[in-house]
């Protein structure tokens, strides 16, 4: 790539300065409109060919897809600037129009497994209440058994890291602890445990502890022998030595470890959905209609589920930003 | 450590919970009967061997001490303090039992898993490393598609599960699809990012050199990319697993999680309990495994480095 730009820099220096400027203003003009245009111009044509291809299958109005495909095409002029946000709105075209021609323009037999865009997105439409319910309750479960966890291993995980002592008796038993997924204690918690909730809560907990407390051992054991020595000469009392030294230290990698920790969390919650009684959830959405072979919903909550997660993660990504501003 | 008064009395206490555990043990037999009895009391006293073997280290007394404190606590509850219901909190001498009665199905559910694990493994790096090492020398293509590779790997790979069992053949095929999936986005993430930090001289060498395309990948970034796989690799262990183990609960009909779920519907606890051990055993060879293999592929980089 260096090689690139240097012979383009000896070929540009080749011209004389007037052509040189005449073929920069060129440049400057061409990436606003050509490259805009085929994302552009690939949503158009799938948004044509939705509308005037007529299906050949039953399907769902396609007002909602349409929508959508304009939609993204809007938001694509705010995010016009960037190369690869224009390539994956490209990306994300053609792979819709695909979708569409392959479920509902060029077979003639419906099939109950691959379910065409209009449908997914129309049960978004007609099941709301069950979905925003799943979202209510996975949320509430997820933050009951997130935010203890977080809290809890944070603290002993720094604790355990600092002292030396601990750290070497409690490390070889969390090595083996760790790798064993929570998961595989949820049939066993939820017959003990009073109640799916409880049980629910019980194993996201688990799935985070684990997640992030061997990480804050390591993160805090291999903090720089210096810091840990001034504080010590310094005379810092044991709980400004937490809050002001060790717990800043860890922060970045609690913060980039959530993603991981939700991903864990959410996986666990979906098979405790599976496995107990629950009543709503997103995992259980997806559980529940794939027992009446309802495929529809079961992919229009896989992407709910992505979405939410996305969402999520996005969020954390803020929260860094926002609490660690003095990387 | 220093030795004094005190640090004799620690490394003794481990032997005195041994023998506490013997004489509970050996107090249970009348009343269970010796077969019984005689494996929990075999692998107390393999524990304790272990415990002789290993005690040099002043830390092991330690982790002997806690794992004892567990053991001794739940043979106490179990056997002589639990009001409730008896098969739903089984002794240990009786989850040690099932061990020896139902042994040939353990290790016929480890190598089932075992197998599917490293076919999940095998699959997500072949894919994953060789992907990723075409995208990410493509700037074009490694920018538009690292994005879409983050939004798609935080979606936890079980939320598949019930589509994949519907449109693949067989619930074994589902499995290994949604292992290799939650496998191939990290390993695709993580080689993407090394490839596209690789320090731009050697690129110059490369070229100095004629390399050409594929032996710059094969000779130059392979090699490269190869501690930071490893890296992932041992990250991804414990989603591995939770994938693995999620996967079998799902339907299938062999493997360490399905010996779980099994037995689960039938309520026989004590085997469930025997089945959570049993996964840790595996957990533990792979870790073992993953190290020692990481040792010899990177035996080029200096010991240093390797944990980066």
């Amino acid at each position: 790539m260096g090689g690139f730009q240097t012979t383009e820099y000896l070929a540009s220096c080749r011209l004389t300065e007037s052509s040189a400027d005449s073929a920069a203003a060129e440049k400057r003009k061409s990436p606003e409109i050509i490259p805009v245009c085929i994302p552009l111009a690939v949503c158009i044509a799938v948004i044509l060919i939705t509308l005037f291809i007529p299906d050949r299958i039953e399907n769902d109005s396609n007002t909602l897809f349409v929508g959508l495909l304009a939609g993204l095409g809007i938001s694509l002029l705010f995010f016009r600037k960037k190369q690869s946000a224009r390539d994956i709105y490209t990306l994300v075209f053609t792979l819709l129009g695909i979708w569409e021609v392959l479920t509902a323009k060029a077979t003639d037999h419906l099939s109950y497994l691959t379910p065409t865009p209009e449908m997914v997105l129309h049960t978004y439409v007609s099941d709301h209440a069950m979905i925003l319910k799943g979202i209510g309750t996975t949320s509430i479960f997820l933050a009951c058994g997130f935010i203890p966890g977080i809290l809890i291993s944070v603290f002993l995980g720094i604790l355990t890291g600092w002292s030396l002592r601990a750290r070497k008796i409690l490390l070889p038993i969390v090595k083996v602890l760790t790798p064993i997924p929570p998961l595989i204690y949820s049939p066993y918690l939820v017959v003990i445990l009073p109640s799916f909730f409880a049980a629910s809560v019980a194993i996201i907990f688990m799935s985070v502890f684990w997640c992030l407390f061997i990480n804050m051992i390591f993160v805090v054991s291999s903090m720089d022998p210096k810091l840990a020595d001034m504080t010590r000469v310094m005379n810092v009392k044991p709980v400004t030595r937490f809050f002001r030294i060790l717990l800043p230290y860890a922060l970045p990698s609690i913060l980039d470890r959530l993603p991981l920790a939700l991903t864990a969390a959410f996986m666990v919650l979906f098979n405790a959905e599976m496995i107990g009684n629950a009543m709503s959830g997103m995992g259980y959405y997806i559980q529940f209609n794939a027992r009446f072979a309802e495929y529809t919903k079961v992919v229009s909550g896989i992407i709910l589920a992505g979405i939410f997660i996305a969402i999520m993660n996005s969020l954390f990504r803020r929260l860094k930003k926002a609490v660690i501003n003095w990387q | 450590m220093k030795t004094s008064i005190l640090n004799i009395f620690y490394r003794i206490i481990p032997h005195f919970l041994f023998a506490a555990i013997m004489i509970l043990g050996v107090m249970q037999i009348s009343p269970k009967g010796s077969e019984q009895m005689l494996p929990f009391l075999v692998f107390a006293v393999m524990l304790e061997l272990l415990l002789i073997i290993l005690g040099r280290k002043w830390e092991i007394p330690a982790i002997f001490d806690i794992i004892y404190v567990f053991i001794l606590a739940w043979f106490i509850y179990s056997n002589y303090l639990n009001t409730r219901v008896a098969f739903l909190f089984p002794a240990p001498d009786v989850v040690i039992g099932v061990f020896w009665a139902d042994i040939l199905l353990i290790i016929r559910s480890i190598f089932s898993s075992f197998k599917l694990l490293m076919l999940g493994f095998a699959i997500a790096i072949i894919l994953g490393t060789g992907l990723g090492l075409i995208c990410g020398n493509i700037p074009r293509v490694r920018n538009m598609l690292l994005p879409i590779a983050q939004v798609l790997s935080a979606i936890p790979a079980l939320v598949y599960a019930p589509y994949a069992i519907a449109v693949l053949p067989s619930f074994w095929t589902a499995g290994l699809f949604v292992i290799s999936i939650g496998l191939f986005w990290p390993i695709f993430i993580n080689t993407i990012k090394m490839v596209s930090n690789l320090d731009k001289e050697l690129y110059d060498y490369t070229r100095t050199l004629k390399l050409g395309k594929w032996d710059l990948i094969y000779h130059v970034l392979l090699p490269y990319c190869m501690p930071g796989l490893f890296n992932t690799l041992t990250m991804q262990i414990s989603s591995a697993f939770m994938l693995l183990i999620g996967a079998e609960m799902m339907g299938m009909t062999s493997g360490v999680g399905w010996y779980v779920k099994y037995y689960v519907d039938f309520s026989v606890y004590k085997k469930v309990l025997a089945g959570f051990i049993t996964i840790g055993i595996l957990v533990s060879i792979v870790n073992a495994g993953m190290t020692l293999v990481k040792r010899r592929a990177l035996n080029w980089v200096d010991s240093k480095r390797q944990n980066i």
